[in-house]
């Protein structure tokens, strides 16, 4: 989109009849909502769906989002709940795999990276890649997990240390298959 | 298990995080796609699909997400809910726009307070109600992939300033024109949202904003009882937008005629 495209949209924004604070948090929070849907095993593919599922009902909650509070935490629960639904769904289920298929294990590049690092994550199943993703990838204090997802912080501790277990064992898997072909 | 604290992630997995990390752009197109998307849905009273959304609560937090289904979204519709926010708003908006929300929660380590970890006990999974597959094909956007517009991004001349500015002047004039049909379709006056929507479509009949019109006006003619002229209309829409993201809204305004 060029610069002044870009102005367009915000101009757009700015007068939507969705209002200033929903404007502001999707203009601020839109990138690390998409990428959060992604870690949690979104397909690129289908995040837009997914993403405005999610954004209607954080416009629906907004009212109640306590501004004392860090947005991310809050904004990652939308998150997790519409990636577990989205996974439950056994054609996307189907579509992952699928895309596992095609994706290189090396990580020469941030786009290797993240394939591998993706792919890796889709080895565990979802408490724990939710687990390591906020722990790890998003530095989530394991309190403030289990404030969020509303369960037990020794949970937590159990879901990151399978987590990263798994996800060693997935990525040094990909990285030996990925040396070998 | 254990009882000994979490460790440091290991450095290479760190590192290959960090490389990752680098991995997700965001795409202005599909951003735009979608704040469109959930404004109609909100505006119109249209969630995403009946099936689309949040699960039963597990949490039980009144201020989470598993409460703020496509349901509680409908609810919410526009302006009231805006209005409630209040002085929320004004706070969520400088706490955005100032980054602090961000550095104090980047700030926490994440391997604060790490205790001995206890069996794992997964947490039962709600029942899923299916989000609605959409057509994933980038919807029309002609305004904003107007010539004028690239052409300023390129080379800002005058002339191509002036287009520009004139060009996000006819979107906001469609807005606003299209917002009177939505705010009456809102109230329920579905003959006033019609003759918006109309005026309108003889005002802008290739406008940015003719997808919207569309919806509005199939949604405004299934309230207001002239179902046959909603269905032409929605059959004329499926042709003209195969793969429009607000298919599913038509569709969802037949049904809700049933």
């Amino acid at each position: 989109m060029s610069t002044s495209a870009s102005r367009v949209e915000t101009e757009i924004q700015e007068s939507s009849p969705l209002g200033p604070a929903f404007s502001s948090l999707f203009e601020a929070e839109f990138g690390y909502v998409c990428r959060a849907l992604r870690r949690l095993g979104v397909r690129e593919a289908d995040l837009k769906d997914v993403a405005q599922e999610l954004f209607v009902a954080v416009h629906g909650k907004l009212a109640a989002y306590d501004p004392a509070r860090p947005i991310r935490p809050w904004l990652f629960s939308f998150a997790v709940r519409y990636a577990s639904n989205y996974r439950r769904l056994a054609r996307n289920r189907e579509h992952i795999q699928g895309d596992d298929a095609r994706l290189g294990a090396s990580a020469h590049s941030s786009i290797e990276a993240r394939d591998l690092v993706l792919r890796a994550l889709e080895s565990l199943d979802f408490g724990q890649r939710t687990a390591i993703v906020m722990h790890d990838f998003e530095g989530f204090a394991a309190p403030e997990i289990a404030d969020t997802l509303k369960i037990p912080v020794n949970t937590v501790y159990s879901r990151i240390r399978l987590g990263r277990a798994g996800f060693r064992k997935a990525v040094e898997a990909l990285q030996n298959e990925g040396g070998a072909s | 298990m254990s009882n000994e604290p979490l460790g440091p992630l290991a450095p290479e997995l760190d590192a290959l995080i960090a490389k990752e990390r680098e991995a997700y752009p965001v795409d202005p197109e599909l951003k735009s796609q979608v704040f469109r998307h959930v404004e109609t849905a909100v505006t119109l009273a249209l969630p995403p699909g009946e099936s689309a959304g949040a699960g039963p609560n597990a949490s039980g937090s009144a201020a989470g997400p598993a409460a703020a289904g496509a349901k509680g979204a409908a609810a919410a519709i526009g302006a009231n809910k805006i209005v409630g926010v209040g002085l929320a708003a004004l706070a969520l908006g400088g706490a955005l726009g100032s980054g602090i929300t961000s550095a104090v929660y980047e700030s926490k380590s994440p391997k604060a307070r790490d205790v001995a970890p206890a069996a794992e006990t997964p947490r039962p999974i709600a029942p899923m109600e299916t989000p609605a597959r959409r057509e994933t094909a980038p919807r029309p956007e002609p305004a904003l992939a107007s010539p004028s517009l690239s052409t300023e991004a390129k080379s800002p001349t005058p002339d191509a300033a002036s287009k520009a500015r004139a060009s996000r002047s006819n979107l906001k004039d469609e807005r606003e024109q299209l917002d009177v049909a939505r705010a009456a379709l809102a109230r329920g006056r579905a003959e006033d949202a019609i003759r918006a929507a109309e005026a309108h479509e003889k005002k802008w009949p290739r406008g940015a904003l003719r997808e919207e019109r569309e919806v509005a006006l199939i949604q405004a003619l299934v309230r207001a009882g002239r179902r046959a002229e909603a269905e032409q209309r929605a059959n004329r829409f499926k042709k003209s937008f195969p793969n429009s993201m607000l298919r599913s809204a038509v569709e969802a305004a037949l049904d809700s005629a049933h």
